[in-house]
């Protein structure tokens, strides 16, 4: 097998933990671990770890009757489950617990106080009593419940809003990072071929990232798209795929690109119009070209 | 009575009472304890709907998401197999999948591979493989910690993936970064988070 390979069963090991591959690419995985010890052990550690990335999630605590909703399914009532001390059988069904024999004399009581019917008069009064009592209380019970609810749910908006601003604020960093870092340069692109009034500015960090924008870029037919390429230095360079590029309608893209570890000094930057979904390397007609200064790369 | 010294001995090095509290619970659901499925509820209720909720976004259904995956776990309890991994896991991955299915019929999207026993687990027997990671409170935090230091580029088609449902060709599409790119970002990102869970355990 080659190394080639090896790696792209390993992307797929990554893809399976999360849940995402297809019937075919599952079975590629399932065959291939069946013939590498490795690389199954990986697979289990992987899929443990995406387990347990649910758990990771802020924790909400859930309304109270999703309990009783849960238990009905075991056809037991939450008060029950909720009132028993663990591992106690007291879930049984009332009527099999009157059937005596648990040491109290039947019947004891009723000699000392009252007569049978009576006794079973005022239980009965009382029991009228404290069910009218407990539906009031599950009515406003359930008020509150939709109340909280209510606010469980502004709640969760709110965090999805300060997600996506804390999200804007990292790539907002990332940008700032590539400006301010000490080895940025700045290299500006001209357009050519077939897009002659476009032009692009980019800065670039080895370390911190590459920060492009472009402007005037001609609308593309829907199966082409704009690519932007890391032209190193030397004789016979391989362009780092640094990615794709969708202008919006006045022309105008951008994009981030997060610099591979050693990626080679670059020569230039370059734009190409390839077939949607992108290339690993340029196939097609250059449209932007810029060369990075040489004087101050690190 | 045999099963459960074995769960329990297999248990041992990991040092979790958690799962092995888990494992009885499953064992006695198995047997039509209802009291057991009270008790796995009570452990694992709010880390089950927080999850459907991160991913519904939506009380209502993140509430009947739980009770489904409690159900399924209630009537397939019998047939749930160790070596799969801990049982916290087992629930997690069906919220996640039916929380997913839930979204993706939302947006009109195909159905992703609902059945979790297709979409987790993919090795039949794996008893005699190394031991599998149990979801311990330090795991977790490690986890959370790694998953909060990642890369931006590679925490978020880790997390379109696992929290949206997207797969890897959407996520592709919906950063408008090559295929082979994001497959790379994914294995990177899952690889530290890898690392960081099984911490000091190996």
């Amino acid at each position: 097998m080659s190394v080639a390979d090896r790696e792209q069963l390993r992307e797929l090991a990554s893809l399976h933990a999360l849940g995402v591959l297809s019937a075919e690419e599952r079975a590629e995985l399932t065959q291939a671990m069946a013939a590498d010890a490795d690389l199954a052990a990986e697979v289990r550690q992987l899929e443990d770890t995406a387990g347990a990335l649910g758990g990771v999630v802020a924790q909400v605590d859930p309304p109270a009757r999703l309990r009783a909703r849960v238990l009905a399914v075991a056809g037991i009532e939450a008060e029950d489950a909720a009132n028993a001390a663990p591992g106690s059988a007291s879930v049984t069904a009332i009527g099999s617990r009157s059937r005596g024999g648990d040491g109290v004399a039947p019947g004891r009581g009723a000699s000392h106080a009252l007569p049978g019917w009576l006794a079973a008069a005022a239980a009965l009064v009382l029991a009228s009593g404290l069910g009218l009592w407990a539906l009031q209380l599950r009515g406003s019970l359930e008020a509150m419940n939709a109340r909280v609810d209510r606010a469980e749910a502004e709640v969760v908006r709110i965090q999805r809003t300060v997600d996506e601003a804390q999200q804007q604020t990292r790539v907002l960093q990332a940008h700032n990072s590539v400006l301010f870092a000490p080895d940025t340069l700045r290299v500006d692109l001209a357009g050519e071929g077939s897009a002659p009034t476009s032009k692009a500015r980019a800065f670039m960090s080895r370390h911190s990232g590459l920060a492009f924008a472009a402007d005037q870029l001609p609308a593309l037919p829907a199966d082409k798209v704009y690519q932007l390429w890391v032209v190193p230095q030397g004789d016979k360079p391989v362009p780092i795929n640094a990615g794709l590029l969708a202008p919006d309608a006045s022309g105008h893209a951008s994009l981030f690109f997060d610099m591979p570890a050693n990626v080679p000094l670059a020569a230039a930057l370059a734009v190409t119009v390839e077939p949607a979904g992108g290339v690993p390397a340029p196939t097609g007609a250059r449209v932007l070209l810029g060369a990075v200064p040489t004087a101050t790369a690190s | 009575m045999m099963w459960l010294l074995w769960a329990v001995v297999r248990m041992a090095p990991q040092k979790d009472p958690g799962d092995a509290g888990d494992l009885e619970a499953v064992r006695r659901m198995a047997e039509g304890d209802g009291q057991a499925l009270a008790t796995l509820y009570d452990r694992h209720g709010r880390v089950t709907y927080s999850l459907a909720l991160r991913i519904l976004a939506e009380p209502l259904e993140a509430e009947e998401i739980v009770q489904d995956v409690f159900s399924q776990a209630w009537r397939q309890a019998a047939r749930f197999d160790r070596s799969r991994g801990a049982v916290v896991a087992w629930l997690l991955m069906m919220t996640r999948s039916r929380s997913i299915d839930r979204v993706r019929a939302r947006r009109a999207m195909p159905a992703s591979s609902g059945d979790p026993d297709v979409a987790f687990g993919l090795i039949p027997d794996a008893a005699d493989g190394p031991e599998r990671m149990a979801l311990t409170t330090e795991r977790a935090a490690r986890l959370k910690e790694a998953l909060d230091t990642l890369p931006l580029l590679q925490r978020l088609p880790i997390e379109l993936a696992f929290f949206e449902g997207l797969t890897h060709v959407e996520v592709s599409d919906r950063l408008e970064v090559p295929l082979g790119t994001i497959k790379t970002r994914i294995r990177l990102g899952l690889m530290k988070m890898k690392d960081a869970f099984l911490g000091g355990a190996s």
